[in-house]
């Protein structure tokens, strides 16, 4: 398990994310509100660069809402730019489907710079 | 009561409903599309407007469509639930997961493949045998003979099922003290 430097926390703001290289594979580092996530740039779905979309919420509706439509868990869903599958950026799990997943990196803040393990 | 919601594609074969059938030559082409539609704009409707999620215990039966279709409804309504979730969060599991676990076709006019396994293997992408229910729509001009189900290559327990036993189930019907006689 190789333990890679991504750059300075600095350059990676709450309510930012951004896809970095570490060797031959691209790998999306979300900071969601100052914890840090590391998932793969590729959508299970099609293959396309899942952490090059939209970080957003989405919409709730149940007996909860009342029904009612609410925008809620803003800044913890990326969007795939491809086919606009929904993921859940703690978990790497799709929104809409138990069988679309992607694994997680492990991801540290460490003496002001941003690790990452990949192996 | 805890009946079943049965539907019925259309009164007569309507010329406006789901498309417009008017814009056919011939009732050929009215009658391959007109039930299978229906079927298909009512379990999409019943999907889009989250029926399952607030009605949990509601069962539906879809008839006198066949039920091929309904494996290719499953794989699209996933399809776009997987990108437009946004527009039906009220569903809490895939729309193929609501059709496996609360929804039922009947049979007729059962399609006729020439490998009678393949309607077998549609049957299973629908869930199983428990999904389905024989339906003869006697004396209408496609009505299926019972025998159609027998000639299919499964286990007589399915055949039991759908001869009879998933609708005695489903209409809380108390099952008859004789054995039904199914042959193998
Ligand atoms: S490739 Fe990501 S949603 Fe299709």
């Amino acid at each position: 398990m190789a333990e890679h430097i991504v750059g300075p926390v600095a350059d990676f703001p709450p309510g930012t994310h951004r896809v970095v290289q570490v060797g031959r594979i691209e790998i999306g580092i979300f900071n969601v509100d100052g914890a840090f996530h590391a998932l793969p740039n590729i959508c299970p779905h099609q293959f396309g660069p899942l952490c090059e979309g939209t970080v957003n919420g989405t919409t709730a509706c149940s007996a909860v809402t009342g029904w009612q439509f609410a925008w809620v868990r803003q800044g913890e869903v990326v969007t795939c730019p491809w086919h606009g599958i929904e993921f859940d950026i703690a978990t790497g799990q799709a929104l809409a489907s138990p069988r679309l997943k992607v694994r997680k990196y492990t991801v540290a803040v460490e003496e002001g710079y941003v690790k990452v393990s990949v192996g | 009561m805890h009946l079943p919601v049965c539907l019925h594609s259309v009164t007569i074969v309507s010329p406006a409903f789901p498309c417009q059938l008017d814009q056919f030559e011939n009732h050929f082409a009215r009658q391959v599309l007109s039930h299978s539609f229906a079927m298909m704009a009512n379990l999409t409707s019943i999907i889009h407007s989250g029926v399952p999620a607030r009605f949990p215990e509601l069962r539906v039966v879809f008839t006198e469509a066949g039920i091929a279709w309904v494996p290719y409804m499953m794989w699209r309504m996933d399809k776009y639930f997987h990108e437009y979730r946004r527009m039906v969060p009220f569903l809490e599991q895939r729309p193929s997961d609501y059709i496996r676990e609360r929804m039922w076709f009947a049979t007729q006019p059962i399609e006729e493949p020439d490998e009678p396994k393949d309607l077998v293997a549609t049957i299973d992408l629908i869930g199983g045998p428990e999904r389905i229910l024989f339906a003869s729509d006697w004396p209408h001009h496609d009505f299926d003979n019972p025998r159609a189900i027998m000639k299919l290559p499964m286990p007589r327990e399915a055949k039991r099922k759908i001869m009879g036993e998933n609708a005695l189930r489903l209409f809380g019907i108390p099952a008859p003290a004789e054995k039904i006689a199914v042959g193998a």
